[in-house]
């Protein structure tokens, strides 16, 4: 594989990768921080085994996106060269 | 195939990963400018939460089990393609046909709100025919070409969304006052039915993104434009759909669920009007204008593809299956929406019809998850050239999503019980009249000539 186009892929790749991480990173904070503001103020009108299931379905919700964002990553950089992604 | 498909030009393949980002959010965004707040009446503040959340999961579920079908299909017919290759052709058609009615009347709704918010800007407009030209301009972008049209849903999208993220900052950021009491005293005021009744109107924070890998055929790089592109639109949805809840629900009272949030047409305006800062209520008026015209233009690409795709292989006239020799569109499929779209639009009944929508995006949320575990039933070994993109946590994801879709359909007897048992009788008369009209067109799937594929794991050779 030519060199210059090895670098041009892995900083297309990196582009591609700081996208996934700052998606992900502006997932965690707004979801979290919306979830558990109004929990706390308004959370007290349901039993706490209700809000169990607001954690469960935030902690699902959360981590299936990153986990499944973090695998397309895993699949770009697995198949880059062979399917000419950045050309 | 026939001999007019088989000398007719493609599909052309310029689309990357923003222009999927744009065609699945600009369908969706609408969504979260009106609808979403439905939920509010059903089940206050912590209805709206829980739905959201519920939906949610749901949403991100099938968003992976369509990035993974779509990459590998590569097939405009998207979720319609997906039940004809891995279920069956009775399914295929119904899903084919769920696909086409969701976007269509999501676009005849869509181009209506339009003429509403255009004749109050202009009061001497009229609904009929702004209705038409909305439709009409869409109609003739869609003829001209799939870049443009995305590439336009990508700017008015854009515009929108940084709209509520604007809004949203400026909250948390102090400059203007929000009321945490208001989250509180809204919090459940029809008790614990509400809150899962609530659950009914979830899927409108998120209604469409599957919609987005029906672009996979135009790709240039569907392995990674379709995953990369729906997964960002999925987080957009999910920090969209945050932000605007949690922003409307400090900002306008939901105590009273006949008043306030629970019932407003345009919360997110509303909400920026009562934050009283006028440059957020210019931005959020127009975010309000640019995400219904965006979501009606993605729908008019969505629709069309189904149909273009039930043409292609005889589930409908064939006649519509052809592609422009120029623009490289399947132009009549995209004219083709248009007078179903005003018959929708004038119907008089815009409620059913969304309500229609909506329980055909859920037949859909079955339908998907089955698909991608019959994919990987027939397609077991993770091979390049059949599967791309591998999505997690399966088979168990998926069940969990098709258990969520049906627990949301069935909230729908609270109030749209005559809706639902309508729309699944007619997908059910729908499956069998396919079934058997597709038999006579059915031979042995070449999946090597048509797929690129080795034969599945279930299949037998010729004796």
């Amino acid at each position: 594989m030519d060199e210059a186009i090895e670098s041009r892929y892995n900083g297309s790749f990196a582009k591609d990768t700081y996208l996934i991480a700052g998606a992900i990173t502006l997932l965690i904070i707004v979801e979290g921080y919306v979830v558990f503001t109004i929990l706390s103020q308004a959370g007290s009108a349901v039993p706490s085994s209700i809000r169990g299931l607001y954690l469960l379905f935030f902690g699902l919700v959360v981590g299936i996106e990153t986990i499944g964002y973090l695998q397309v990553r895993k699949s770009i950089k697995q198949h880059m060269f062979d399917f000419r992604y950045y050309d | 195939m026939t001999n007019e498909m088989a000398e007719s030009p493609g599909l052309v393949k310029t689309l990357r990963p923003y222009h999927v980002w744009a065609l699945g959010v600009g369908i969706v965004l609408v969504g979260e400018y009106m609808g979403w707040n439905f939920t509010v009446a059903k089940g206050g503040i912590l209805g709206s939460l829980l739905a959201m959340l519920v939906a949610g999961t749901m949403y991100v579920i099938i968003a992976l089990c369509a990035s993974e079908l779509g990459s590998a299909t590569k097939l405009a017919g998207g979720p319609y393609d997906w039940a004809r290759l891995f279920i069956g052709p009775g399914a295929a058609a119904s899903v084919g046909l769920a696909v086409y009615m969701e976007y269509i009347a999501l676009e005849a709704a869509d181009a209506i709100v339009v003429a509403f918010i255009a004749q109050e800007i202009f009061p001497e407009l009229q609904v009929f025919p702004v209705t038409l030209l909305v439709i009409a301009t869409l109609t003739f972008i869609n003829y001209r070409g799939v870049v443009a049209a995305l590439t336009l849903n990508f700017f008015m999208t854009a515009i929108a969304f940084l709209a509520i993220i604007l809004f949203f900052f400026s909250g948390t950021f102090g400059v203007f006052e929000l009321h945490p009491e208001n989250l509180f005293q809204g919090a459940m005021p029809n008790g614990m039915i509400g809150l899962f009744a609530a659950l009914q109107f979830g899927p409108w924070f998120f209604l469409g993104i599957e919609g987005a890998a029906m672009c996979a055929e135009e790709c240039k790089h569907p392995a990674r434009a379709v995953p990369l592109g729906q997964q960002a639109g999925m987080i957009t949805l999910l920090v969209g759909a945050a932000m605007t809840l949690f922003i409307c629900a400090s900002l306008l009272p939901s105590n009273i669920p006949a008043e306030g949030l629970g019932v407003s047409v345009y919360p997110l305006f509303e909400a920026a009007q009562a934050s009283g800062v006028y440059l957020l209520i210019a931005l959020l008026g127009l975010g309000t204008l640019l995400t219904c015209v965006s979501s009606a233009n993605g729908c008019v690409c969505d629709s069309s593809r189904s149909w273009f795709a039930l043409s292609r292989d005889h589930f409908v006239s064939n006649w519509f299956s052809s592609v422009h020799p120029k623009y490289q569109t399947p132009y009549k499929a995209v004219i083709f929406t248009m007078p179903i779209a005003i018959a929708f639009a004038f119907s008089g009944y815009l409620d059913q019809v969304i309500t229609f929508s909506i329980v055909s995006g859920l037949l859909c949320y079955v339908l998907i998850p089955f698909a991608l575990l019959r994919f990987r039933k027939m397609f077991p070994t993770h091979i390049n050239k059949v599967r791309p993109f591998v999505s997690p946590l399966q088979p168990w994801i998926s069940y969990f999503a098709m258990a969520i879709a049906i627990t949301i359909m069935s909230t729908l007897f609270w109030g749209y019980r005559y809706n639902l048992l309508f729309a699944l009788a007619f997908y059910l008369v729908a499956y069998f009249y396919f079934h058997r009209k597709h038999k006579k067109y059915q031979k042995e799937f070449n999946w090597g000539k048509e797929m690129g594929w080795p034969n599945p794991s279930h299949h037998k050779p010729e004796e």
